[in-house]
């Protein structure tokens, strides 16, 4: 155990906690390795096409139950489940963009309270545009930065209530998308096929989350009216899209992985499937889909696609408008495994598209040193340092002081200032 | 054109940050202005220090040992545009658009964030109707003052119509003697750069000589 007196946190008093958790953690890799073995099974060769199919009907009968939610993977796209699939080829002539976004959130310490999203992009030409004519314009495009000032008057809800640092990081996941379709407009009128990637999942957070969905229609249906309206005028430009997910921490494939052991006569009581599907979760808790696949996903390979059972991505919402999430894993690493996740909406997720996309992705991660060069350069161009805060900070300041308004920064922010 | 935003400032200097094209990158002497918007002034500055930043995102560095780099991903980092810093002294100021230009320090410095922008020609022409900013030049303790100067007459006579040019150089050269009569050597290297870029001068060095016995 190391440590030195310089350090700010006593670690000798946690000493002990810390050595009960080695020791648990130890028991609990072996307890899990045993678990992975066995969940690990459906991506052998032995497992044959009847296995394939009474999982297929455990997914089914999983799918239907009312009484437990289950958010697994499951399989819709006629690629095999226990079959990993190589990148496919990059295209000629395209245009890769990526968008990201950063925010300052509301701080109640400073002068005067304010929000600031920023999204940006960046993006490359690969070969020659069809159209050269209106490239110097869409390429003056992604050096646009679209920000959102929310002052004091914005940042409350209608009962008063300050808004969540959620709602700010869904209002940034929004921009980012919808700059993402700005962007593939103005490429594709440059006679290029774009494609498009998005940091994380194209699916705002908020949208992911089931309470929510369910709770909180109408502002639900809203996040969904803007993100549909965006990979709607993706589709029309002919984009191939993704979210890129770096170390993904879902288990949507470890559930599914998990029901090949379902015995065929609980898939019709639906009692017993419900207490399967608890054991089943108890017994996969801290086994994600990425440590399931680094031992099995070779580079340059990806899983079958699949769809996860997110209530967003149901009839009633993304797929009402055919934009099913599909997603596939995929190891962009070449010296130790990398596995990252890509979500593409169903209308591109032919083997072609998806095979472009993980392509590109590949090459740009290892370009990138494990992560993507386009996505790392979209992040530079829209993250909002320290200094810029302080920046507008001072600005405020010193407006309200022209003003005639003395706008100070707590006692508690001054203190934290004076370093 | 805005060619960068104020990062901090100070009576005497500002410095701003830029990412512009190696190619507009404004030149050492230029004459660049800015405006403090609380007070209504645009205060004039000359540039004395760029300072190319390291590529912070760290992106050259993995493009240098990628093997799998295609020509459009190593052009595409070439077009990527590099973070300077500009250091700009404050030479003069105006209060408001119909005022004359002084030269002297702002009232106020200017602030952060704000947009700089090039002088074009006539603003050049305009600000150096009169002289009175080399006595601030020369009291800079930061900017390599004689450079400096050269290098603003040098733009300031260019930016004139050509019968004005040797007038205009003449004027600063005999404003030059005044200012550096104690500084024979001195004078004489200004003069000596001021020839080399300007043949108008070197055609008649003796009006503009270092006045005899005045050395210090």
């Amino acid at each position: 155990m190391f440590y030195n007196s310089h350090m700010s946190v006593d670690v000798i008093q946690l000493i002990p906690q810390l050595r009960q958790m080695a020791v648990r953690s130890a028991e609990g890799r072996k307890t899990r390795d045993q678990q992975v073995t066995r969940l690990r099974r459906i991506f052998a060769p032995e497992f044959d096409a009847s296995e394939a199919s009474a999982l297929e009907s455990a997914i089914a009968a999983v799918t239907q139950l009312s009484t437990v939610k289950w958010a697994g993977a499951r399989f819709t796209s006629n690629e095999v489940i226990n079959q990993f699939y190589p990148t496919g080829t990059e295209p000629e002539d395209y245009a890769l963009i990526a968008t990201d976004g950063s925010q300052i959130m509301p701080d109640r310490h400073k002068a005067v309270q304010y929000a600031a999203i920023q999204a940006a992009a960046a993006g490359i030409v690969y070969g020659h545009a069809a159209i050269p004519d209106r490239l110097p314009e869409a390429l003056a495009a992604i050096k646009r930065k679209p920000i959102t000032f929310k002052d004091e008057t914005q940042l409350y809800d209608d009962v008063g209530e300050l808004v969540s640092p959620g709602e700010i990081n869904t209002e940034r996941d929004l921009m980012e998308i919808e700059l993402l379709a700005t962007l593939c407009e103005t490429l594709h009128a440059a006679g290029l096929r774009p494609i498009a990637v998005a940091d994380a999942s194209i699916v705002p957070f908020a949208l992911l989350n089931e309470q929510f969905v369910r709770n909180s229609p109408r502002r639900a249906a809203e996040l969904l009216e803007r993100i549909i309206g965006a990979l709607n005028r993706m589709r029309a430009c002919k984009a191939i899209v993704g979210g890129y997910i770096d170390r993904p921490n879902s288990n949507a494939l470890t559930r599914t992985c998990a029901l090949a052991d379902a015995p065929i006569e609980a898939l019709t009581d639906k009692r017993r499937l419900s207490d399967l599907l608890k054991r089943s979760d108890q017994n996969i808790r801290g086994i994600s889909d990425r440590y399931l696949l680094e031992p099995l996903l070779q580079p340059s390979m990806r899983t079958a696609l699949f769809e996860p059972t997110w209530l967003v991505n149901g009839p009633s919402y993304l797929g009402q408008s055919g934009h099913t999430m599909m997603c596939c894993y995929l190891n962009v690493g070449s010296a130790r495994p990398a596995i990252v996740r890509i979500e593409m909406p169903e209308w591109c997720s032919d083997a072609n598209s998806v095979g472009s996309m993980t392509k590109v992705m590949e090459r740009h991660a290892n370009m990138g040193g494990g992560y993507p060069l386009i996505l790392k350069a979209a992040h530079e161009e829209a993250v909002l340092s320290p200094s810029d805060e302080r920046a507008i900070d001072h600005m405020i300041e010193r407006g309200m002081i022209e003003e005639g308004i003395l706008a100070m920064p707590s006692f508690k922010q001054e203190a934290k200032d004076k370093r | 054109m805005i060619v960068g935003k104020v990062l901090h400032a100070n009576m005497r200097a500002f410095v701003f940050g830029t990412r512009i094209p190696e190619s507009d990158v404004p030149t050492f002497g230029a004459l660049v202005r800015t405006r403090n918007p609380y007070r209504q002034t645009t205060i004039y500055g000359l540039i004395y220090d760029i300072a190319i930043k390291d590529d912070e995102r760290g992106m050259v560095k993995l493009l240098s040992v990628a093997d799998n780099a295609r020509e459009e991903d190593i052009e595409w980092l070439r077009s990527q545009l590099i973070p300077l810093e500009v250091s700009v002294l404050c030479v003069g100021y105006q209060s408001q658009d119909d005022q004359p230009i002084r030269h002297g320090l702002p009232p106020q410095p200017p602030i952060a964030l704000h947009g700089i922008e090039c002088s074009e020609d006539a603003e050049v022409v305009r600000f150096t109707e009169q002289l009175d900013f080399f006595r601030l030049v020369m009291e800079s303790q930061e900017a390599p003052v004689d450079e400096l100067l050269a290098a603003t007459i040098r733009m300031a006579t260019a930016a004139r119509a050509q019968g004005q040019q040797k007038t205009f150089a003449l004027a600063c050269g005999r404003e030059l003697a005044r200012l550096l009569a104690y500084d024979g050597s001195r004078l004489e290297g200004v003069l000596r750069r001021l020839r080399y870029d300007l043949p108008s001068m070197a055609r008649s060095p003796r009006q503009a000589a270092p006045p005899s016995g005045r050395e210090s």
